[in-house]
């Protein structure tokens, strides 16, 4: 399932909500997320063109997009892994934030637009997780977006992280 | 519904995670290449 969008400015994006590769999850979670029905949906942004900053309108158009997805499955969570590939056009390089990685950036951003769509839509019961992964020299972020009733899946999909994925 | 931006943050100081995220990473990127250009049959029109 993919959506691209242009502007008027010359940036394309494309928007890719897709079964996400399970096979880094320890063998018993998987079967587990398996027998429950359960699709996780990994959210791909991809700028194919421009380097323009990317625009409130076009974000909304992104979120909207993976938010009607989300909606039209139901036994669905929807998983974002923030990456560093490319940069940024938007990112602030002055202010207080001007320290945050790519990936912390995006970490926040994928935040306040869970936040700006559930208040502006009254979105009821969908839980964004955020997970950060201190490693040494680095941090990585994901997020699980998930309904009330499929919480249980994101602590066991959680545990896993936590258990280095099975080893 | 909550957004925890308080993330649940997993120290990793003997490096158990940095292989399968580097692998994650690494599918991630070989899947954006791939996508590159591709055929979809919705596209969105936006003034900036």
């Amino acid at each position: 399932m993919n959506r691209r969008v242009r502007t008027d400015g010359g940036d394309v994006y494309l928007v890719e909500v897709s079964p996400a590769e399970l096979n880094v999850l320890d063998e018993d979670v998987r079967k587990y997320v398996c027998d429950c029905g359960i699709e996780i949906l990994e959210v791909i942004l991809v700028r194919e063109q421009g380097e323009g900053a990317t625009k409130k309108n076009v974000l909304n158009e992104m979120v909207t997009y993976i938010a009607d997805v989300f909606a039209s499955h139901k036994n669905a969570i929807i998983y974002y892994l923030c990456d560093d590939m490319l940069e940024i056009p938007s990112r602030n390089k002055k202010g207080k934030n001007s320290v945050l990685s790519v990936q912390e950036y995006r970490s926040r951003l994928f935040s306040c637009m869970f936040t700006s769509y559930v208040n502006d839509h009254c979105v009821k019961g969908v839980h964004d997780t955020c997970v950060r992964i201190d490693g040494v020299g680095y941090s990585q972020f994901l997020h699980l977006v998930a309904r009330d009733e499929h919480m249980a899946i994101v602590k066991k999909l959680k545990e896993d992280v936590f258990s280095g994925f099975g080893k | 519904m909550t957004a925890m931006r308080n993330p649940i943050v997993i120290k990793d100081p003997a490096g158990t995670l940095t292989k399968k995220l580097r692998d994650l990473h690494e599918r991630k990127r070989e899947r954006m290449e791939k996508l590159r250009n591709v055929e979809v049959s919705q596209t969105v029109y936006l003034k900036v």
